[in-house]
């Protein structure tokens, strides 16, 4: 049994903006409810309302347009797995979220509620970041889009109010020549919370340099964090194992610093220059010895 | 203190159509449990990291721990008692029995609904497809080998059955 | 459908050997097995334990009349609400079932709430009020023994102590070519059964009936009827289908809360722990310190150990005693070492209970021996199958106890067949970087050490033959009921669909001692293997009367009775009927217990009747840039004597293999304070299907001949070794030794960080004289 609380499940998006709208607090918004139920349960949320939209399908929906990949807020994890969209360079979405939790979990958890929990190991943001990804947020009198970066605040958590509802997340198609990959590091391979997450993007020129690179990591700091160094490393230059070296020592430096003192930095500084090889090896073989390609 | 107000809903549990006002403080697995009495739904963690009360959810495997009781409306739930008349065993029951991939069994219900979803949408699962259906369902017994022999070889039962008609 | 309609077994269709279905599938595989938790009474009310938080105080008082007030709530128990004895513990009573005055770790039971509904037990849990004054505690073995500890119990935090004195080990060390000395540590784990404690009470025609998940309802009804005050008549407790137990449903955990409240409201009680609940009540795997020496000669030969061994076994004893004892006896591996010093100690301290799990603190020693072994083995340039197989018991050899082995010795078989089936696979003599083969070789004593553990069974052959077996042998899943069924079957020549095993029931069926120590199969196999020879014996000389023949060998397979192997025309049926006519029932009870001794002052004597054998061999890939270990390959071999169902035999070994390999990469519980931080299973991760490697399991039956058809145990064999073998891999794979358990990536990268400068510590060398 878990604390009381009045439970609403409005039919449409608009209904469920006006009900939000006018609860009073202490309120909380249902999607999948895999984060929400277990907080209940351990008496950490006394919401005296609840909100569950997780029946708006209008909220399900993933699609590309104008050059812009939407995906509604409510897709669960398990869809976002195959769609033809995350094929190609965008597999990072399916790739992350095809390795969120296990199966279960997958297909109750939506990616929206990775985003709003906003956890330091939410492993849709990093993907999300590198990719920069928008979200779209909702309210009774209006609605705002912000890009995920800024949404999710520096000291942790997302800047949302109790009124708001994300509705849907959205990021600009990459172009033909480009790359990416998303690589985690758990202390078993299922069910296990992200100790470090990478994410890259890379997008090439004609002639086969780095134009662009990005790279996010999670589990590193309140939010995913970009590494500049790294990016400036691999910008207009070639991939080659050389390089890689240089990438990745200069991974491991940044999170040195970001970590500073804490007690997961020693381990966290040096592991995390695995992750960023792996993810990079994966987004580009290039970046691999000729002999780790036929390994 | 908040005074709940029961919240009405309309699902189907194994086939037939359940109107209930259930609590809303209540999960799902709860509803299953108690007021159904479907036991052979079972709680051996409450957050969703053991598996062991898996159910399908409009054919997906969901826990039924983190799914708020009202969350049951409109959706379809086969818990095990669900998966074959009274007096059968599936293919998936027969297999697990015979491959020996049943030890104390506590986890052998979720197993099984794991099983089924996987095996309605790949018919021929390799073992590292098997063993990703399985990645939510924990099992302390077994180390896992008896059941990806036993989803296999239910495959191949269906298969086969398939074949037959 | 009856045993003779059916034609029962013939001659040379053996059950034994076969891969008999569980008689408990169906129902496990539909759902519909009622374990504890699924069973309920009309009216049943609730009942919820306040624990402490912290873990030492004194308690001063306990004001239950607030919580009293919650509507809903029948009643609130406090210590002075126990009427008989408030003490429990398997060998030592000395933890309260509610405490009355001393707190000694967080998590002891302070009161008992009964009530109608979880709401209501959840507020007046909140609304007890205890008064406590903190004390200093001691969380740490050195500490407790160190001079003016706080002590836990009485005096003394040591609880006891073994000591194995065999030759001279100082002399023989002084001589020695190569000498390895490490200290090792290893790890806090939890059993994670996946099945939580519960159970179900009412009072019935003045019996106290308790249903309850458990691995031994005999002694769970000892201690209900002292706790009660009442006698042992008056309580019933009924095994109700266990998930999973590995040593952790030894202890008593709901059961005389249970009976208290049944017995003070009259009323059927249920209870129910959560996940949380039962990491925080249960006892846990001994963590150990072991300070190891070894030496050898110029050929790699054991000369002399010197080992001592202090295990924290937290603020209750539980089995702490035994399992200490049995690492000391353990100690030296399976190797025949002529000169040993051994000393062990079982610590109190104010952290989580320790007691039995799965191997009995002898997997914490075989992780020390073979490393200790591959130490020696790298010191002389040897190979690690060599070293051991010139090491390993063999017939005729004598124990660091004394006892001489004279037969049923496999650890030679195990080494040689592990090792040609990783040959066979491939997993031998790869050049790849960063992947290593280890091996890990364990014995393991069957049953209880050098301390009676008999088992009974009773039998009842019917007319239309029907047996129906009675044992106190709880099944928790490994499939003891299962095995036993195979055994009377095999001895009256029944087909296996006719046996009913009721098992775990002390209302009708004999104690069988604890589902532990591997001892089930050995134990009660051979006591219900004593039940159903007692029959055939009624059935024999019935049978030589109607067949005229006084000293002829009779046998009896589908339905008739044969004579030296040739089919007769009398019926088993005739011959019931026969003995009915003369007031003669065809009943059996049976008995067994181990042959053994205790030990002496010295550790010396034959601490058990017969030991299995293993050698696991692993195989694993190491990411030095992020640590992560992947298992890729276990061989296991198993000397289990006699493999009476070969499927179950491999099932555990499976299942073994997988917990062991937790145990070396993954589990831990972690303290602060004696306060678990990790109680869920979130935080405290076990390995799951995609974590799991390919395993091989090899039996290997060196049959044991005075266990049932041969056989031994394999239950916690399976694991024992599977930890040593995996550091032993990873060390091949990185040349670094590690001596701590759990290999974590961050030990891994901090070793590796240092490995060019590695800097032996004092307590580490290796010594090699020319």
């Amino acid at each position: 049994m878990l604390p009381s609380f009045n439970y609403y499940q409005p039919a449409s998006l608009q209904e469920a903006l006006t009900l939000l709208a006018s609860l009073p607090r202490p309120k909380k918004l249902l999607a999948g409810g895999t984060d929400l139920v277990p907080a209940l349960r351990r008496g950490e949320l006394y919401p005296a309302n609840v909100v569950s939209i997780s029946g708006l399908s209008e909220m399900k929906e993933i699609k590309m347009e104008r050059g812009l990949i939407l995906i509604g807020a409510l897709a669960a994890f398990s869809d976002l797995v195959c769609p033809p969209c995350f094929e190609g360079a965008h597999r990072l979405v399916a790739e992350a979220a095809g390795q969120i939790g296990g199966p279960q979990i997958r297909n109750q958890g939506t990616i929206g509620g990775n985003i709003v929990n906003a956890s330091p190991a939410g492993d849709m943001l990093p993907p999300l970041v590198a990719l920069g990804a928008r979200v779209r947020l909702c309210r009774e009198a209006g609605e705002r889009a912000v890009f995920l970066s800024d949404f999710l605040g520096d000291a942790g958590g997302a800047c949302i109010a109790p009124e708001e509802i994300l509705v849907e997340v959205s990021f600009p198609a990459l172009p033909v020549n480009a790359a990416g990959s998303f690589v985690k590091l758990g202390r078993r391979n299922s069910l296990a919370i992200s100790r470090i997450s990478a994410a890259t993007v890379i997008i090439y020129d004609s002639y086969g340099r780095i134009e662009e690179a990005r790279l996010a990591l999670g589990s590193v700091g309140p939010k995913p964090v970009r590494v500049p160094s790294a990016e400036a490393l691999l910008k207009g230059q070639k991939p080659a194992p050389d390089l890689l070296e240089e990438v990745v020592a200069s991974v491991g430096e940044a999170v040195g610093v970001l970590l500073g003192s804490r007690s997961s930095a020693s381990y966290k500084k040096a592991a995390v220059r695995g992750v960023a090889r792996q993810v990079l090896q994966k987004a580009d073989p290039r970046f691999m010895n000729s002999g780790e390609i036929n390994g | 203190m908040v005074e709940m107000k029961p919240f009405k809903i309309i699902s189907k549990v194994n086939g037939s159509t359940v109107e209930l006002g259930v609590n809303p403080g209540r999960r799902l697995i709860d509803i299953l449990r108690e007021d159904l009495g479907l036991t052979g739904t079972k709680e051996g963690c409450g957050e969703g990291e053991c598996g062991a009360c898996t159910v399908l959810i409009n054919g997906r495997p969901v826990n039924a721990c983190l799914v708020l009781a009202p969350e049951m409306n409109g959706k379809e739930i086969i818990t095990i008692e669900g998966l074959t008349p009274e007096d059968e065993l599936h293919p998936i029951q027969e297999a697990f029995l015979e491959a020996g991939a049943v030890q104390c069994g506590f986890c052998t219900p979720g197993m099984i609904l794991t099983a089924k979803a996987l095996l309605d949408k790949n018919s021929d699962p390799d073992e590292k497809a098997v063993k990703t259906a399985i990645s939510g369902n924990l099992c302390r017994c077994t180390g896992y080998v008896k059941i990806v022999a036993a989803i296999r070889l239910a495959a191949a039962k269906l298969a086969a059955r398939e074949g037959s008609i | 459908m009856t045993g003779w309609r059916d034609g029962g077994l013939d001659p040379g269709n053996s059950v034994i050997g076969q891969s008999c279905p569980r008689v408990d599938g169906v129902s496990k595989v539909k759902g519909k097995t009622l374990f504890a938790a699924d069973l309920n009474i009309n009216g049943a009310l609730y009942c919820r334990v306040l624990r402490s938080q912290v873990p030492n105080a004194i308690l001063r008082s306990v004001d239950c009349s607030e919580a009293l007030k919650v509507p809903g709530v029948v009643a609130v128990y406090t210590a002075a609400d126990i009427p008989g004895e408030n003490r429990v513990g398997i060998i030592v009573k000395d933890e309260p079932v509610l405490v009355e005055d001393r707190i000694r770790r967080a998590g002891d039971a302070l009161a008992l709430v009964v009530g109608r509904t979880e709401e209501a037990l959840e507020e007046a849990v909140r609304k007890i009020q205890i008064d406590y004054q903190s004390q200093p505690g001691v969380f740490s073995v050195m500490e407790a023994m160190g001079e003016g500890a706080p002590a836990v119990h009485g005096e003394n935090n040591i609880q006891s102590a073994t000591s194995i004195v065999r030759g001279d080990a100082d002399a023989a060390v002084s001589g020695a070519r190569v000498v390895v000395t490490r200290r090792y540590t290893t790890q806090m784990a939890e059993h994670a059964y996946l099945e939580p404690e519960a159970g179900l009470a009412a009072v019935e025609d003045g019996v106290i009936k308790v249903w309850v998940s458990t691995q031994n309802p005999h002694y769970d009804r000892r201690e209900i009827s002292r706790m009660l005050g009442v006698g042992r008549h008056r309580v019933r407790v009924t095994q109700a289908p266990t998930g999973g137990g590995f040593g952790g449903k030894l202890d008593i955990s709901v059961q005389c809360l249970l009976a208290l409240a049944a017995f003070k409201t009259g009323r059927p009680v249920k209870m129910v722990y959560r996940r949380e609940e039962s990491f925080v009540a249960s006892p846990k795997r001994h963590p150990y310190i072991i300070d190891y020496t070894s030496a050898c000669d110029a050929e790699g030969r054991l000369l002399a150990v010197k080992i001592k061994i202090i295990g924290d076994t937290g603020a209750y004893a539980s089995y702490g005693p035994a399992t200490l004892k049995r690492a000391a006896v353990h100690a030296a591996g399976p190797y025949a070492v002529p000169n040993a010093l051994i000393e062990s100690y079982c610590v109190y301290t104010n952290n989580p209970t320790a007691g039995a799990m799965r191997g009995f603190g002898v997997p914490q020693m075989a992780f020390a021996h073979e490393a200790q072994m591959d130490l020696l083995a790298e010191a002389l340039g040897i190979d690690p199958f060599t070293i051991r197989l010139r090491n390993c018991l063999k017939p005729g050899d004598i124990t660091v106890t004394g006892q001489c082995l004279s037969h049923s010795v496999g650890i030679k078989e195990t080494i040689e067949k592990a090792r040609d089936r990783a040959m066979e696979l491939g997993m031998l003599g790869k050049p790849a970087k960063n992947y290593g083969v280890g091996v890990g070789c364990m014995w393991y004593g069957i049953g209880n050490t050098g301390a009676p553990n008999p088992a009974g069974a009773f039998l009842d052959l019917l007319e239309d033959g029907t047996v129906v077996v009675l044992t106190g042998c709880a099944d928790i899943g490994q499939g003891s009921d299962m095995v036993l069924a195979q055994i009377a079957a095999e001895e009256l020549g029944v087909n296996i669909e006719n046996v009913y095993v009721l098992s775990g029931d002390t209302g009708v069926s004999p104690d069988a001692g604890a589902t532990s120590a591997s001892r089930q199969t050995y134990v009660s196999g051979n006591a219900v293997y004593s039940a159903a020879r007692q029959v055939k014996e009624i059935l024999a000389r019935e049978a030589r009367e109607i067949l005229g023949s006084g000293d002829a060998n009779l046998d009896f397979r589908s339905g008739f009775v044969w004579r030296g192997g040739k089919k007769t025309e009398v019926t088993v049926k005739e011959i019931i009927s026969g003995c009915g006519k003369k007031g003669i029932l065809t009943l059996g009870s049976g008995c067994f217990n181990p042959p053994a001794t205790g030990l002496n002052a010295e550790g010396q004597g034959m601490p058990y009747a017969t030991y299995s054998y293993a050698t696991q061999v692993a195989e694993v890939k190491v990411d030095t840039e992020t640590g992560k270990v992947a298992v890729i390959r276990l061989v296991a071999a198993h000397d289990v004597g006699r493999a009476i169902n070969p499927q179950s035999v491999e099932g555990q070994i499976e299942g073994g293999c997988l917990m062991g390999m937790g145990y070396a990469l993954l589990e831990e519980v972690n303290l602060s304070g004696g306060v678990i931080e990790n109680p869920r299973l979130a935080e405290y991760l076990l390995p799951m299907s995609l974590d799991a490697p390919e395993i091989h399991p090899v039996i290997v039956e060196e049959p044991e001949s005075t266990g049932p058809f041969g056989a031994k145990g394999v239950g916690e064999p399976a694991l024992i070794p599977t930890a040593a073998a995996i550091a032993n891999a990873i060390s091949k794979a990185l040349g670094i030794r590690f001596c701590s358990l759990p290999v974590t990536p961050e030990k891994i990268l901090a070793a590796l960080e240092k490995r060019d400068g590695y800097l032996i510590q004092s307590a580490e060398s290796t010594q090699q004289r020319r």
